[in-house]
């Protein structure tokens, strides 16, 4: 908590398994409002579990979670409308490939958030001009690069306003060249004051605008801290041998 | 050590090599004789398919076949034994559907060019084709030497005409719709030719102009008003003509006001609660739309203890269905509109349908008034129109979680797809009306029609449920990340993508859908097969020619199936499967 600012999510204890395997192993954790936390850690060490569960696309079975005051339980509407106000952007784009890359970002603003099509297409229009792609509207997601469609597919995240994004390795499918595209486009969002959490392996991106990086390992957070001392002084023995290997 | 090597330029891209002209001999070397082996083959199949079709030709150019005796019979094909002083009602129902195709044609205007290098290499092999059957056809002179001719003389013709094209540097076009204008023009000829009574080919003709008739006015109305809402209402006007027509063929015309005038207050009262209730579900909170529901739910119920018209009972269901489904796609101030908008047309639909229906009929000799072609596009068109929303629903249910869907959406998919349509037509013909309450029975083509359909969705619905499994889990987390509703994400995202991967095996069904309808025969209809079989070869004037039906009835399936499928692979590039 920094400034006094409130805490958006809060984890208590937070454990899930997948039949025997537990993949988390009871996490706690607060994200305040306006800060970028940056989650690592090896393969298999159950931070895409994490932030899957903060909305609900994984169902946590002890501890609790809260996002924006309101408890993840098994009610329906609370879920909805948590989703609503948390965007998502996923290591695969999936982006919706029926539709053009206009509708893909007007579609749940229409029907989640009852817009009319004129309001949710200018706004439309507005991110994709915010991520560089204005002439790309009318296209499908298969005729864009996967930078671009990765760039639409935080545009569609945005367009529902939401207050918290979640990043699953937004870079990790794409070409060497492609990942500063996206880089610029988080960097840019995380500057403007959005609450970002980001499973991601790019060390600078934490380096540059992360105020907090937690490295995970087997379900649990092993350590948690500002990128200096993260990358300057790490602690614990399993984040030295991480780091040293990736770094 | 290696060497370092840098580009001291970079290359502008070249054209690609010229594809080399491959002369025929070339051609037939490198395709049909490129090995011994091969070359061996190749003889052979061509040996069979001369002996094949030559003697394929001679059974059906041999001086015992009586072609002559099929066009007299068009009437008898159309619609059988419908009384002939009644026929213009099956006239106003072409016509119905002679508009709406004018009307369609003008808002969803075929933008399509073919290119004329296609059309003349099309009438090149339409003259190859007549010159090869020409060679085939056994027999001395005559009309065999003069397709010869004919098919020789066009072959010359669209050699020269191809190299003048090819000469060109532009791409000569003509437009889709001067090809359908050509083609309508050559079925007039056509029509006019054949030896068929006038009584055929004065109404034919009159239809074909309706139909450019309102094609022109559909121009007029389109250069007005909203292309969004004239779709909707052509496709709404699509889906309501087939009761509508069906109605106009089997019922008389008068409307018994004074009933209908009876139901008027029940039926409006529904209508207000149902437009009332709409707007509240809309715009209460989720409690509250609930509360609203339940009470519509407990009175739709409730309806059927208390003493009023059957019309308002299933009107108060509907009322009900559609408060449910209101909260998920009518909660924006324009969904709600449509959504009043959407009841109010149910509502009509469901008085008219209802009150024609116990409408006395017109026509008082028979029960079973249809027959012919009519009753093949009835049970195939009705059968697919309901095969469709069932067989998705049945789909969804065996996907479903929740497991009372699922055990019941298995077990009628296991035991429909288990027995052959032979053994339901029967049992929807004569086991099925001793469970309905006394005196309610269906006509049989409206009992054939809910059993083709019913039967059909079993196995549409393995079909859907294939393309459902091919769409990825991200989509479904993606529209859930969203937001969307289950609701919303099976009609946005899942449905579509499902069934835009299906539609071959979609089509796959439709076609065995419209060959299966020959076999409602056993109950007693009489479609176009049976009209061909049985009842044309024992009329006085065609006696005897059970081959010559037999061929066209094998023909004009072949037509309508062979024209489903190249109808879906346009409809595939359209959506683009598997480019987007």
């Amino acid at each position: 908590m920094e400034n006094g600012k409130k805490d958006i999510i809060v984890c208590e204890g937070v454990k899930k398994w997948f039949g025997d395997f537990q993949a988390l192993r009871g996490v706690t954790t607060t994200v305040a409002e306006g800060e970028v936390v940056v989650v690592i850690g090896p393969s298999g060490s159950g931070k895409s579990t994490f932030i899957r569960c903060i909305n609900r696309l994984e169902v946590h079975q002890e501890g609790r979670i809260i996002v924006d005051g309101i408890e993840l339980t098994s009610d329906v509407r609370n879920v909805e409308k948590i989703r609503s106000e948390v965007g998502m952007v996923f290591q695969q784009f999936n982006l919706f490939p029926h539709l053009t890359v206009l509708q893909n970002i007007t579609l749940a603003q229409t029907w989640v958030r009852k817009r009319t099509r004129a309001d949710a297409e200018a706004k439309a229009q507005a991110l994709l001009e915010r991520v560089g792609i204005p002439e790309q509207a009318a296209k499908y997601p298969g005729q864009l690069s996967g930078g671009q469609q990765q760039r639409v597919a935080i545009a569609r995240a945005l367009a529902m306003d939401p207050k918290v994004m979640l990043f699953d390795e937004p870079t990790s499918a794409l070409d060497p060249e492609m990942i500063k595209e996206v880089l610029d486009v988080m960097k840019e969002l995380a500057h403007t004051g959005m609450t970002i959490v980001a499973v991601t392996h790019e060390m600078g991106f934490a380096r540059e605008v992360a105020d907090r990086v937690s490295f995970f390992d087997q379900g649990q957070i092993i350590e948690e801290g500002t990128p200096e001392h993260f990358f300057t002084d790490p602690q614990h023995d399993r984040t030295k041998l991480f780091l040293s290997q990736i770094l | 050590m290696a060497e370092v090597r840098v580009a001291r330029e970079i290359r502008p891209p070249e054209p690609p090599p010229e594809a080399s002209q491959l002369g025929f001999v070339v051609w037939l070397r490198k395709n049909l004789f490129n090995s011994p082996f091969n070359s061996v083959l190749t003889v052979i199949g061509l040996v069979g398919v001369f002996f094949g079709a030559r003697s394929g030709l001679a059974f059906l150019l041999a001086d015992e076949r009586r072609w002559s005796v099929i066009p007299p019979n068009a009437t008898n094909y159309a619609v059988e034994a419908y009384l002939r002083d009644s026929l213009e009602r099956i006239w106003i129902s072409v016509a119905i559907v002679a508009v709406l195709a004018g009307l369609s044609t003008s808002i969803w205007r075929p933008t399509g060019k073919t290119s004329w290098g296609k059309v003349v290499a099309g009438l090149r092999g339409f003259g190859a084709a007549a010159l090869v059957l020409g060679f085939l056809t056994p027999g001395g002179f005559g009309p065999r030497n003069l397709i010869m001719i004919v098919g020789a003389a066009m072959i010359i013709a669209t050699a020269v005409a191809l190299r003048r094209l090819r000469e060109r540097a532009k791409v000569e076009t003509i437009p889709t719709l001067a090809v359908l204008s050509a083609a309508i023009v050559v079925v007039l000829a056509v029509i006019w030719a054949m030896p068929i009574a006038s009584s055929t080919q004065i109404p034919w003709t009159v239809m074909l102009v309706t139909g450019v008739v309102a094609y022109l006015l559909g121009r007029l109305v389109v250069a007005r008003s909203s292309l969004r809402v004239l779709k909707t209402a052509v496709v709404a006007a699509w889906v309501l003509s087939l009761p509508v027509i069906y109605m106009t063929v089997q019922r008389g015309p008068i409307i018994p006001w004074d009933r209908v005038g009876s139901w008027l207050p029940g039926i409006a009262a529904v209508t207000i609660i149902g437009l009332g209730a709409i707007r509240l579900v809309t715009r209460l909170d989720r409690e509250r739309a609930a509360l609203v529901n339940a009470a519509l739910l407990a009175a739709s119920i409730g309806v059927w203890f208390v003493s009023i018209p059957m019309i308002v009972r299933f009107l108060m269901i509907a009322a009900t269905v559609f408060s449910l489904a209101a909260p998920t796609f009518a909660a924006s101030s324009r969904g709600a509109r449509n959504f009043s908008i959407g009841w109010v047309a149910i509502v009509l639909f469901i008085t008219y349908f209802v009150t024609m229906s116990l409408t006395s009929r017109g026509l008082e000799t028979r029960v079973e008034l249809l027959g012919g072609m009519n009753v093949t596009f009835l049970l195939a068109i009705g059968g697919m129109l309901l095969s469709f929303p069932l067989g998705i629903m049945l789909a969804l249910g065996r996907t479903s979680t929740m497991p009372v869907f699922r055990l019941m959406s298995t077990g009628y998919i296991e035991v429909v797809r288990g027995v052959p349509l032979i053994t339901v037509l029967f049992f929807g013909d004569k086991v099925v009306p001793r469970f309905l309450p006394p005196g309610l029975d269906f006509e049989g083509v409206v009992k054939a029609v809910m059993v083709i359909a019913l039967f059909s969705a079993a196995y549409l619905a393995e079909n859907v449920r294939g393309g459902l499994q091919s769409v990825s889990s991200g989509q479904r987390e993606a529209a859930r990340a969203l937001g969307m509703t289950t609701g919303q994400m099976t009609m946005l995202i899942t449905l579509p993508q499902a069934l835009r991967a299906v539609i071959p095996a979609l089509v796959g069904q439709v076609i065995s859908l419209f060959k299966d309808t020959s076999l409602v025969a056993i109950i007693g209809l009489a479609d176009f097969f049976r009209v061909a079989r049985d009842i044309v070869p024992n009329q006085p004037v065609s006696l005897g020619s059970v081959i010559e039906n037999l061929v066209l009835a094998a023909v004009v399936y072949w037509v309508f199936t062979f024209s489903f499928s190249r109808a879906s692979l346009r409809l595939e590039r359209r959506l683009g499967v598997g480019t987007r």
